[in-house]
């Protein structure tokens, strides 16, 4: 069965961009880890329809559990994983541009929002959806006032805009490229 | 001597006209003097970017490889230079640096018009204005 087309990927990081949109209400501090949360979905989402671009004309094979992997870590270092071509507008050094250190530091840091089952004795981490505790058994749940605030919402807006941006670019130019071999 | 298109990247604009999502307005190959014997394709093409417009004042260029459909030389690379309407008009305006060389190369007469929506001629006139 056929990977969904990178043009799907897109679609809907371009519907968690919009949904991120609607729900933020500057004036209501509940809806920041939701804002947060689709910005976090943006992010993945744009990064996996680099992924299935790249796959669908045949640049670069990426392993299809990757896509199911809320951590991106694997994925985007097997992006990023390639001899540095010779010209700066090579498709690659694009994905390397979008995936730059700082970019990916900051990917990272919204990743590590989304939530996960904690290792054994490990806190239940700070995440945008579930109930986390703050402390050893000190439970608090995202959407309360001061959980999350405007400047988290701004750093991370500004990442997902870039991100998705970017790689929307990216995706479409792969689209045109992979006509040369329909 | 004029620019004349191979097969290939005729064929490769013709299936670029399929694209439902994101149609093509203008496609032009040139020549610039840069990065020679490059092709260089360039196209204005609807929600290219969702229209936004590159705060660096500079389109979106991109160099792929040759493969077996679209076979190259040798050292030689395909670039795809790629706006929508609202960026090219902008930097049609504002002269920006890929619209200056394919000013020149289409004043050196190296480019071929290789598809150009009937709909919009001011296109092209506003790249001869």
């Amino acid at each position: 069965m056929p990977d969904p087309g990178a043009n799907l990927w897109i679609s809907q990081a371009n519907s968690d961009w919009r949904a991120a949109d609607l729900v933020y209400d500057e004036t209501d501090h509940r809806t920041y880890c939701q804002a947060i949360s689709k910005y976090q979905q943006t992010v993945e989402k744009s990064i996996k329809a680099v992924a299935a671009a790249l796959q669908g004309a045949g640049v670069k094979s990426v392993r299809r559990e990757y896509y199911y992997d809320h951590n991106l870590d694997d994925l985007i270092s097997a992006l990023r994983r390639s001899p540095y071509p010779r010209k700066a507008q090579h498709v690659q050094a694009r994905i390397c541009e979008v995936l730059s250190d700082y970019y990916y530091l900051e990917i990272n840091a919204l990743s590590s929002l989304a939530p996960r089952k904690p290792q054994r004795g490990a806190l239940h981490a700070r995440n945008t959806e579930y109930p986390y505790e703050s402390a050893q058994g000190v439970w608090t749940a995202p959407a309360l006032l001061g959980e999350f605030n405007k400047h988290e919402v701004l750093r991370f807006y500004r990442l997902a805009e870039r991100i998705y941006e970017r790689t929307r670019e990216i995706v479409s130019a792969i689209d045109r490229y992979k006509k040369t071999l329909t | 001597m004029a620019l004349q298109a191979s097969p290939h990247l005729q064929d490769l604009v013709n299936r670029h006209l399929s694209m439902e999502d994101e149609p093509l307005l203008l496609a032009i190959y040139y020549r610039p003097e840069r990065e020679q014997p490059d092709i260089f394709l360039f196209e204005v093409v609807e929600n290219f970017g969702a229209g936004r417009i590159h705060e660096d004042r500079e389109l979106f260029e991109i160099v792929f490889e040759g493969n077996s459909g679209f076979p190259l030389d040798p050292g030689q690379y395909l670039h795809l230079v790629l706006t929508s309407p609202v960026e090219f008009i902008a930097a049609v305006d504002e002269n920006w640096k890929h619209i200056e060389e394919l000013k020149k190369a289409i004043e050196a007469g190296q480019y071929q018009v290789l598809y150009e929506d009937p709909g919009r001629p001011d296109l092209m006139e506003r790249i001869h204005a």
